[in-house]
């Protein structure tokens, strides 16, 4: 029996890892480190309750709940739609069209995932979706085309995540309503960040295909004015899709998740003008789209109990709590603050990290002179980056789960985009005008 | 020993009730002497968010918990009465309602294995809105969000479309058009800075829901007599103080949100009587459904 | 014998991944009709976003056997892969095991909370208030196909 938080974290992780690496599938690893965890750990329960029965009914319900909610309905139907632009010529005309305005970019098709991904971000509100739906269409494609696998990986793992960052955001929602932050503010103060991460990204294909030549393919197409003029009417598909989609949210025709419907009705039109929407395609993309989007609620529903038990057991809050009562310099602090995220990242989803550290951590940060807002957008940076960390990091998962690489691979190949996600946190904490500029110019 | 319990809050660390457990928890430590300390989960952290609740107390799965009533009324038809339209206009109304229904609550409470240790309101929801409203014609065709059934139908009498949709959508919804309004109460308006989408609040005081807080039946009769003294006094303080932390917050969150320029208009008393005909029938179709000691009392309440 | 009883368990997740297919199309049109109506006739139709959710529940309940079955669920093969034949199989069969264990469990406790909410004829705190046993049956039945899955998956590892 454990009855110290900090030791049973510790045991938590050590449990995690001995599942994951024997393994047991990630979803069932959660469930039973989070069986295990509650086991060892020293309740105070009357003699009528059992310890079985409070976990039993623990997991039911967070379960239940987990997977009770509006707006994971968005990632079944963003990832189906992807799908059906894979499965079909869409995904490839895409390709075609956007090659000859790469061609003389350093890095060329490369740059594809950041593209693709800042405007996926805008119509979903959740990582996962991002990731899931612009991976499926480019990674084969780039794969193919004989672009450097690691590139293509590790830019697809951190422009993924701009889903958060970049509005509609699923954590920026559940953020503002915790911190009293205006959500319409939270969400434009992540549009420039976003964009920032995105031209960083971006910046660092070019440098690495100038310095490695080889990780773009050899033959190289020239392309002039026309054949861009021309090619322009390959991306049109996709361009009036992504128009549809956003069009309907700010139209005020639909939320996000209800234009995510939208999207898939648009992309199943689309495929059928262009004739090349057959019975085993569609059958394929339903079956696919089944099984990523289970693969993912599954851990997620591994995740939430998980999260729970930490909570249950006292070890959030006292992390917390161990971080709050260590008087730091403001900087120091954010250090800290950044380090303890990134430690309780690699256990928890981030949702969960949002709902338990912002009632403690929100407080010291402010009157260490952190403004809400800023902290906001720092803290989903710090979700973002959960995503790509071991060993629960959702974007990797996704990857495997529509690349088929091996989770160790895809950490690494993501490795120099969680530096460039560092990067950017370091630059607003130095910079904190580059959060506010855009709130303080849109809103009253 | 000290014994520790956890508190589930559904509501975020800012909302009033959760702040109301935290006060309730800090009186428990002082007035047990440190010998009982419960720990407060905002944000329905624990993992149970709704009409489970009653259930999840009742199994101990968490030994205490701060509940919405009107969420577990599916469960227990007495828990509706604070969330039914208009049967109240003031806090002292909706004070003694409580009163003339608390003997009741305790005992749905005990029936449900835990002891009902105090319940306070939530500010009256009004009508926030883009257009002034001055009588249901106004509300005529108005996408209006709503969050209970009640809600839905009261406006649809009043001819507004109720539209339902997680609250976390609603600020974006608004910006975009989506939805015209929203019904809640002037802390919400504040809290979600609507003053950024909406211009006009009408505090109709369409209702001042009850948040409860109870403990597992188990868990109470494992304290001993002085720690069960002193919780009750910590449950009435905290009651008493939350009541008047409610309607004071109410009465300034009305200026504050004035102060963002949103222009607060009473309802004329054209619109009363709409309302007031609104209200009496989702009133009686509550009635129908009532247990008779139910009936007795909100029957000699509405006389 | 055994090769029956593998085959017919297959075929089972294969009929449920048929039902989480219905459920992604009915939630695809009921968003749709939603969005149709309001932006037509200022209508909503009140319960898109609550039974969508419920849907969304059973798409994925329904079909966590059958992303078993195809391999579908992510485990981390680093350790495992170098393992000798032999070992890498005994491992494969524990960990099975501990997800059937697992399994098994939460499909009790499924049960005991569908149960209750059918007992106490629990209803949802939304605007339909419907009774939360009906939406709530696809987690013992999920995790019963899911337990069933986890047998066929141990006799595999074995054939
Ligand atoms: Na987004
Ligand atoms: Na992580």
């Amino acid at each position: 029996m454990i009855s110290d938080p900090l030791t049973l974290l510790a045991v938590m992780m050590i449990i995690l890892f001995v599942f994951l690496l024997s393994g047991l599938w990630i979803g069932f690893s959660l469930f039973a480190t989070g069986v295990a965890t509650m086991l060892l750990y020293d309740f105070t329960l009357p003699p009528t309750i059992s310890i079985w029965s409070k976990i039993g009914g623990l997991i039911a319900n967070s379960s239940w709940n987990s997977l009770d909610s509006w707006s994971l309905v968005a990632l079944p139907l963003f990832v189906f739609m992807g799908e059906i632009l894979y499965h079909t010529d869409i995904s490839n005309k895409l390709f075609n069209g956007l090659l000859p305005w790469f061609s003389k970019i350093p890095g060329r098709l490369l740059h594809l995932n950041v593209v693709a991904c800042s405007m996926f971000a805008a119509v979903s509100g959740s990582s996962a979706a991002t990731t899931a739906t612009v991976g499926k269409i480019t990674l084969n494609e780039l794969k193919k085309r004989g672009y450097s696998k690691s590139l293509s990986v590790g830019s697809l793992a951190g422009a993924g995540t701009l889903g958060f960052l970049i509005p509609p955001s699923l954590i920026m929602i559940i953020y503002g309503v915790m911190s009293n932050v205006s959500i319409g503010k939270l969400f434009i103060a992540g549009i420039i960040p976003g964009l920032m991460l995105g031209g960083l990204y971006s910046f660092y294909i070019m440098i690495a295909s100038l310095i490695k030549p080889n990780v773009v393919p050899k033959e190289q197409e020239q392309f002039g004015l026309k054949d861009r003029l021309v090619a322009l009417k390959d991306i049109m598909p996709v361009f009036l899709l992504i128009v549809l989609v956003l069009g309907s949210i700010y139209m005020g025709f639909a939320t996000p998740t209800e234009a995510a419907a939208l999207g898939v009705v648009g992309a199943l039109l689309l495929a059928l003008m262009f004739r090349n929407l057959t019975w085993d395609n569609f059958k394929l993309s339903v079956k696919n789209s089944i099984k990523t989007t289970v693969m993912i609620s599954f851990i997620m529903m591994g995740a939430a109990f998980l999260s729970q038990v930490a909570g249950f057991s006292g070890i959030t809050r006292s992390l917390s709590l161990y971080v709050a009562q260590s008087h730091l310099s403001p900087y120091m602090l954010l250090l800290i603050v950044g380090f303890m995220y990134l430690l309780l990242g690699a256990i928890l989803d981030g949702v969960s990290m949002v709902v338990m550290t912002t009632p403690i951590i929100l407080p010291i940060m402010q009157r260490a002179g952190f403004e809400a807002l800023w902290f906001g957008i720092f803290l989903v940076i710090m979700v973002e980056l959960a995503q790509i960390t071991p060993p629960v990091g959702f974007s990797l998962f996704v990857i495997e789960g529509i690349s088929g690489e091996k989770v160790s691979d895809i950490i690494k190949y993501s490795f120099p985009f969680f530096l460039i996600m560092i990067f950017v946190v370091a630059i607003l904490a130095i910079f904190p005008q580059i959060v506010y500029f855009l709130p303080s110019h849109m809103i009253r | 020993k000290t014994i520790k319990m956890n508190l589930n809050c559904i509501y975020g660390p800012n909302s009033i009730h959760t702040e109301g457990a935290m006060k309730f928890a800090e009186l428990v430590k002082k007035y047990t002497h440190g010998s009982v300390v419960i720990t407060v989960y905002p944000g329905g952290s624990l993992g149970f968010k709704g009409p489970e609740l009653l259930r999840v107390v009742r199994d101990g799965q968490v030994p205490m918990s701060d509940i919405l009533m009107g969420v577990v009324s599916g469960s227990e038809h007495v828990f509706g009465v604070s969330s039914l339209p208009k049967l109240v206009n003031s806090y002292e109304e909706a004070f003694k309602l409580y009163q003339a229904f608390k003997p009741l609550y305790e005992k749905a409470a005990l029936r449900w294995n835990q002891k009902f240790l105090y319940a306070a309101p939530w500010p009256p929801s009004g009508l926030v809105t883009k257009v002034k409203i001055e009588s249901a014609k106004d509300l005529k065709g108005l996408k209006i969000r709503t969050y209970d059934k009640n809600g839905a139908k009261f406006l649809r009498i009043l001819g507004a479309n109720a539209v339902s949709m997680p609250w976390g959508e609603v600020y974006s919804a608004l910006r975009t058009n989506l939805i015209n309004g929203v019904l809640t109460s002037a802390e919400s308006t504040k809290n979600g800075k609507f003053w950024e989408v909406l211009k006009y609040f009408s505090p109709i005081n369409y209702a001042y829901p009850l948040n409860m807080v109870t403990i597992n039946l188990d868990y109470w009769k494992a304290l001993d007599k002085k720690q069960q003294q002193a919780i009750l006094r910590a449950a009435k303080e905290t009651e008493k103080y939350q009541w008047a932390y409610s309607e004071k917050i109410n009465n300034e969150d009305l200026k504050i949100i004035q102060g963002h320029s949103m222009v607060v208009n009473e309802p004329t008393e054209e619109f009363e009587r709409q309302m007031e005909k609104a209200s009496r029938q989702l009133v009686e179709e509550f009635l129908d459904k009532a247990s008779p000691s139910e009936k007795k009392i909100l029957r000699e309440f509405i006389k | 014998m055994i090769e029956r009883l593998i085959g017919w368990i297959d075929r089972l997740s294969n009929l449920f991944a048929y039902l989480s297919a219905f459920f992604l199309i009915v939630i695809i049109v009921l968003i749709v009709s939603n969005i149709v109506l309001m932006s037509l006739f200022n209508k909503s139709i009140m319960i898109t976003d609550e039974y969508s959710a419920y849907m969304f529940a059973a798409f994925v309940m329904f079909s966590v056997s059958y992303t078993l079955k195809e391999g579908g669920h992510i485990k981390i093969t680093v350790l495992t892969s170098r393992l000798p034949d032999g070992v890498e199989r005994i491992a494969k069969f524990l960990t099975t095991t501990i997800a059937f264990a697992l399994s098994i469990y939460m499909f009790y406790f499924s049960c005991v909370m569908v149960y209750q909410a059918y007992v106490y004829q629990m209803r949802a705190d939304t605007v339909a208030q419907t009774l939360l046993w009906i939406p709530q049956l696809c987690m013992p039945i999920g995790f019963f196909i899911l337990s069933l899955q986890l047998i066929s998956e141990i006799l595999k590892v074995f054939k």
